[in-house]
């Protein structure tokens, strides 16, 4: 579907839409979120001390370290879903290259901590690049201080899992309730965030039976093929010849 | 167009981001139906993730998609792991200044505003954001797109699905509340 193919919103949803305020935080909202910044910096060995927060609630300090050019920032993140915590790190420079737009970017470690001996995971070293119009000073990296990247963590893999999943379910239930064009929504989401994800089998395979279900059924074959190509011992296998069948 | 300048990041750091965006990435997590405590969790999970990406963000495209795509994904994981957990956050409804809201039209702003914020609980969370940026930012379906890391063709049919489920919704409460 292209720009020309949408109807146009009937001019009185036009109006309200135009006409809604938008809604604006309250007082002390960009306070408070800079503060738990801030805290998130500071919660590691090598953060800085608290800034004093200047007129309007800003601490400059805190946003300078954030990001400014010129300045190096290191922040160690605890991935989402643990416990919230966040550390920050030391030694850092800029980037090498800008990384592509990627689910979880490529990061220019420069020092990784021994991991603790709890299920807790070991912080990485990140850091705050330019971005890639920005002029970027070299600076040697000493390849003697860094250690190998651990292994992707756990508990990550698991959400990202959780959220395959989720995405799927959304998928499979869609279809069988017809309502196709949420199914491939929910199918290119999938492809979209988890191009090599671990339930690329099961979005194969549902993708056929949605194709199918939209009538493109060209599409679909192309897609099946695919799939006995590279699943040839799937047990999805009869689904999807069961789907080209109907 | 983008309501207010939309800096392009070229040349700003985050810390210019974070002044200049904070209260477009809020009104963008309101309409995506955060309230209360969780517009501060979910404000500080997108500068964080923010800063965690930076070295992904293009820097001469607009900054505001590229946060707002950020802010879609911590909902929807922030949803999805509640959901996991079986919590359920139950929050008193509460009253959020609004831009605009002067004391002669404040009862004719809330009453559009929440038939806004009515009509959208009705859209599924991909539709509503893609709904939100569109209709709302003005953001255009290109950048939409690449935001939400999905086709422009599907942005549209999300576009337009969006449109109708929300039209239909404004209809059904103007018609509960009883007006033409």
């Amino acid at each position: 579907m292209t720009e020309p193919d949408l109807k146009p919103l009937p001019a009185d949803i036009q109006d309200l839409l135009r006409s809604a305020p938008r809604p604006v935080p309250p007082a002390g909202f960009e306070a408070a979120v800079l503060t738990r910044l801030e805290a998130s910096l500071d919660a590691a060995p090598g953060g800085t001390p608290p800034s004093s927060m200047g007129a309007g609630g800003m601490t400059t300090a805190t946003l300078s370290r954030m990001g400014t050019w010129g300045i190096p920032v290191s922040v160690f993140a605890l991935l989402t879903g643990l416990a919230g915590g966040l550390l920050v790190g030391k030694n850092m420079a800029p980037p090498v290259s800008p990384a592509p737009m990627v689910e979880l970017p490529q990061r220019n470690t420069l020092s990784v901590l021994e991991p603790p001996p709890s299920i807790i995971a070991p912080p990485v070293a990140l850091e705050m690049p330019r971005p890639p119009s920005a002029p970027t000073p070299q600076r040697p990296r000493q390849a003697s201080k860094v250690k190998a990247q651990p292994e992707p963590l756990r508990p990550e893999r698991d959400l990202a899992l959780a959220d395959e999943r989720g995405l799927i379910e959304i998928a499979r239930t869609a279809l069988a309730r017809r309502d196709t064009a949420r199914a491939l929504e929910a199918i290119e989401d999938h492809a979209s965030r988890f191009p090599r994800g671990q339930l690329v089998e099961e979005r194969e395979s549902l993708w056929v039976q949605a194709l199918v279900n939209a009538g493109n059924l060209e599409g679909a074959r192309r897609r099946a093929t695919e799939f006995r190509r590279s699943f040839p011992e799937s047990m999805l296998l009869p689904a999807v010849d069961a789907a080209l069948e109907k | 167009m983008m309501d207010g300048a939309a800096p392009d990041g070229r040349s700003m750091g985050l810390e210019q981001i974070y002044s200049a965006e904070l209260p477009y990435v809020y009104s963008f997590l309101y309409r995506l139906g955060c309230r209360n405590i969780e517009l501060e969790d979910l404000a500080h999970d997108v500068f964080v993730t923010a800063m965690r990406r930076w070295n992904t963000y293009d820097s001469s495209r607009p900054v505001r998609p590229w946060l707002f795509g950020i802010a879609f994904r911590v909902v929807v994981d922030a949803r999805r792991r509640r959901t996991a957990q079986r919590e359920v956050i139950q929050e008193p409804p509460e009253d959020i200044p609004h831009e605009g809201e002067g004391a002669e039209e404040r009862l004719a702003q809330r009453e559009r505003r929440e038939l806004v914020e009515e009509a959208l609980e009705s859209l599924e969370p991909e539709r509503r954001a893609v709904f939100v940026m569109y209709e709302l930012e003005g953001i255009p379906a290109a950048q939409i797109a690449e935001a939400m890391g999905t086709p422009v063709p599907t942005t549209y049919s999300r576009l337009r699905i969006g449109r109708e489920e929300f039209t239909a919704a404004v209809r059904r409460i103007q018609l509960r509340r009883g007006e033409p």
